[in-house]
């Protein structure tokens, strides 16, 4: 009796897991049907390629636009997308690294994780696509395509190549009646422009939208124009010291105090607000630090309103005149892939054909590519007319472009960890340096 | 003969005392198999994690390249150098300490309100337990961020008594209370809790308590809330527990980072960072530990003192 209810009980487990196992069989297999169909036409099997990037929803309809015409192309692939914005990428970029279901195609910011991704074997190098002609390179800036390297390996491929910069609003600077900065002004004659367009602005308006301090670029290029870097190439030593550092926080400080950039609580409000509803897009500031293919962006949000593009400050007394960074958005693959082949031809079209980069123009910044920048010549947008400009005066005086060593993603939130504490007025400038000092080298020394 | 029948009898005994081992299996086998799902759960999602966590926190651990046994550096680091780690109990005790008997006053005061027969009783109970569902969901995280906000509600509220507009949750003497406050709010499954316990104590009390002539608070300190008291310690010991894991609305208001300056860096959101930013794997599962120990000392805290307070009918 008892062994014959034991095996009751038994059945009825195993009938509701074949139970399960049938319905998902019944399921694949139209799916199976269909891609036998398509064997006999395309001699390819049916693919998913899971593509990834950051952005809005703006640059997500031309992502969207792109990979369409793709799929119809090639009906035999379908792209999975998973668009986010930049903040929530990389959180969910480094999870899924450690659970090794990367999405097979990503983008991925060299300068700033470069190396943290490319050092822990996770991306697929591309130099065999490339020797068999799946990925062409003909035409490709030799620069841009050494920065995709790592250990002499092609990792990555540039989507464009932007750097920081201000953006700012012409036609706010005609209503108060001031001129456009002039081209490579230095830091003083830039401390002194804001804080007379300051002056003439309302209560709650900024000249300059947002704190720079609270981010890490405005340190970096500091750094470099007095000669040094954010951090030592090995990666165990910070590039700068702590006098640089203080002139820097004291710098921004005094227009803090000026009111030209926001106090602290209010730029810690900024920092978590969505760019189309922060001060500089709804005409609340006429300057902001971004990447200059942002300004495209920000000009929807603004429309109405005339932008346009200055390089950031320049050094008088420095080692160099400018310290911009190359940044460079790329797209790589994922080893652990399991349609390599497929994907790689899908990075090709991305970043080579014709009509794809057409569409993309310079969402991501300047191509890299001599066949794609000259066939986008007659579509640019005219800000991106400007940013080409703009580079081409940076590149003649900054040092060359340092991908940050491993780990310093810690250091950096060290470092805005103490900059807010200036920001707030809870530390001193010294006592603030002095503890970024000490804490920095902590944890560069682990 | 005899021998044979005493060699029977013995084994039969040891087939009893087998028996007696094995009774518990026997009893027990039908319950197992039907547990069966739920075991392989707990053992697959929790055990073997939990083990691994216990592993990984005495090594280093990038997630990427295999972990580095390292011995108790971990715990070492994070009791005597780490001072975002201070900070991050800090503000996770404060959040406990101020946010759960806020949240069990309310709860208790709103359950005693509608436990007087007000009519639309089902239609109340629900009503105020929806914050308790949305509680700690993205959206209210978001919308609280609006509330507390520059151009909030909030200000506009205040704006009317004349008080200058701040940033709450941007000003770091105030945001840790925007998330105090939201975690009083959502008082709603303790309250349901509480209004069960109330229609537990038998309405003859209040009645024998009416005719000797006891107000309405003497009936509330000296009957309500000693009946009450193993409800107010379970909900005491859940919504501790519950709140020392809070993470979502600190992720959504302090930015992912605990700003502004650290005063939302709750315990678990300094955990995700050093697993998922910083990618210290072995930290975070050292750190996970350590909150095990502290939610263990509190919660046995509560138990021991129980004894002095609650009052079990037997």
């Amino acid at each position: 009796m008892k062994l014959r209810r034991l095996l009751s009980v038994f059945l009825i487990l195993l009938l509701s897991f074949t139970v399960a196992a049938c319905s998902s069989n019944t399921n694949s297999e139209p799916a199976e049907k269909n891609s036998g169909k398509t064997t006999e036409k395309n001699e390819s099997k049916n693919v998913e390629i899971r593509f990834a990037w950051w952005g809005n929803p703006e640059r997500d309809k031309v992502y969207n636009q792109i990979l369409d015409i793709y799929e119809k192309e090639n009906p035999n692939v379908k792209i999975i997308r998973e668009p986010s914005s930049w903040n929530d990428y990389w959180t969910k970029l480094s999870t899924q690294a450690a659970g090794g279901n990367l999405p097979d195609i990503f983008g991925l910011q060299l300068l700033l994780y470069g190396n943290e991704y490319f050092s822990k074997n996770v991306i697929e190098p591309l130099d065999s696509y490339v020797k068999d002609g799946t990925i062409n390179t003909e035409g490709w800036d030799k620069a841009v395509i050494d920065a995709g390297k790592y250990k002499d390996n092609l990792y990555a491929l540039a989507k464009g190549v932007t750097i920081e910069s201000m953006i700012f609003n012409t036609s706010k600077l005609k209503d108060l009646g001031i001129d456009s900065p002039k081209s490579g002004i230095t830091y003083e004659e830039f401390a002194d422009y804001t804080k007379k367009i300051q002056e003439k602005l309302p209560k709650g308006e900024y000249a300059i939208s947002g704190d720079p301090t609270s981010i890490e670029h405005g340190i970096e290029m500091w750094a470099r124009q007095k000669g040094g870097s954010f951090l030592s190439e090995d990666g165990k030593s910070l590039g700068f010291t702590e006098a640089d550092l203080k002139s820097y926080w004291t710098y921004w400080d005094d227009l803090r105090k000026a009111g030209v950039i926001p106090s602290g609580q209010v730029s810690a409000e900024q920092s978590t607000t969505p760019d189309q509803s922060n001060f500089f897009a709804t005409g609340k500031a006429v300057f902001i630090e971004r990447p200059f293919n942002q300004a495209k962006v920000f000009a929807k949000y603004l429309s109405g309103n005339e932008l346009d593009i200055m390089r950031y400050p320049t050094m008088d007394n420095g080692k160099n005149k400018g310290g911009e960074q190359l940044q460079v958005p790329a797209i790589v693959m994922s080893k652990k892939s399991e349609v390599k082949e497929e994907a790689a031809k899908l990075i090709n079209y991305f970043v080579n054909d014709l009509e794809a980069t057409k569409i993309y123009k310079a969402e991501n910044g300047i191509p890299g590519t001599q066949p794609v920048r000259d066939n986008l010549e007659t579509v640019l947008d005219p800000l991106d007319v400007k940013a080409i400009k703009v580079m081409e005066e940076v590149q003649k005086d900054i040092p060359t472009t340092t991908i940050r060593p491993q780990g310093s993603v810690e250091v950096l939130s060290i470092y805005k960890r103490y900059a807010q504490n200036v920001a707030f007025g809870k530390m001193s400038i010294d006592k603030a340096a002095e503890g970024f000092f000490q804490e920095a080298k902590q944890a560069l020394n682990k | 003969m005899q021998a044979e029948a005493l060699e029977r009898e013995s084994a039969l005994l040891n087939v009893k005392k087998e028996s007696a081992g094995r009774r518990l299996w026997n009893k027990n086998k039908v319950a197992l198999l039907f547990l069966t799902p739920w075991l392989i759960g707990l053992i697959v999602l929790s055990l073997i994690p939990m083990i691994a966590s216990m592993y990984l926190s005495f090594t280093h651990y990038d997630m990427f390249n295999m972990p580095k046994w390292t011995g108790f550096d971990n715990y070492i680091n994070l009791l005597t150098s780490d001072l975002r780690f201070t900070q991050s109990l800090k503000v996770t005790l404060k959040y406990v300490f101020i946010g759960v008997p806020l949240q069990l006053i309310m709860a208790f005061g709103l359950a005693v309100v509608l436990n007087r027969g007000v009519r639309g009783l089902s239609g109340f109970r629900a009503i105020y337990y929806v914050p308790s569902l949305l509680g700690p969901s993205l959206a209210i995280a978001i919308l609280w961020k609006q509330l507390f906000g520059m151009d909030g509600i909030i200000n506009e509220f205040l704006s009317i008594f004349g008080i200058a507009p701040n940033s709450w949750v941007a000003d770091p003497s105030t945001s840790l209370y925007t998330l105090i406050i939201l975690l009083a709010w959502q008082f709603g499954s303790p309250m349901v809790i509480f209004l069960a316990g109330l229609k537990q104590i038998p309405t003859d009390l209040y009645e024998s308590a009416s005719i000797d002539g006891a107000g309405r608070f003497t009936k509330l300190f000296k009957i309500t809330i000693p009946m009450l008291t193993p409800i107010i310690f379970f909900n005491l010991v859940m919504q501790l527990i519950n709140a020392f894991q809070a993470f979502t609305p600190a992720y959504i208001i302090g930015g992912q980072t605990g700003g502004p300056l650290d005063s939302t860096l709750f315990y678990n959101l300094y955990l995700y960072i050093k697993a998922f930013t910083e990618f210290q794997m072995g930290y975070a599962s050292a750190m996970a530990w350590i909150l095990l120990a502290v939610i263990a000392a509190f919660t046995g805290l509560l138990f021991l003192l129980a004894k002095k307070w609650v009052h079990y009918e037997s």
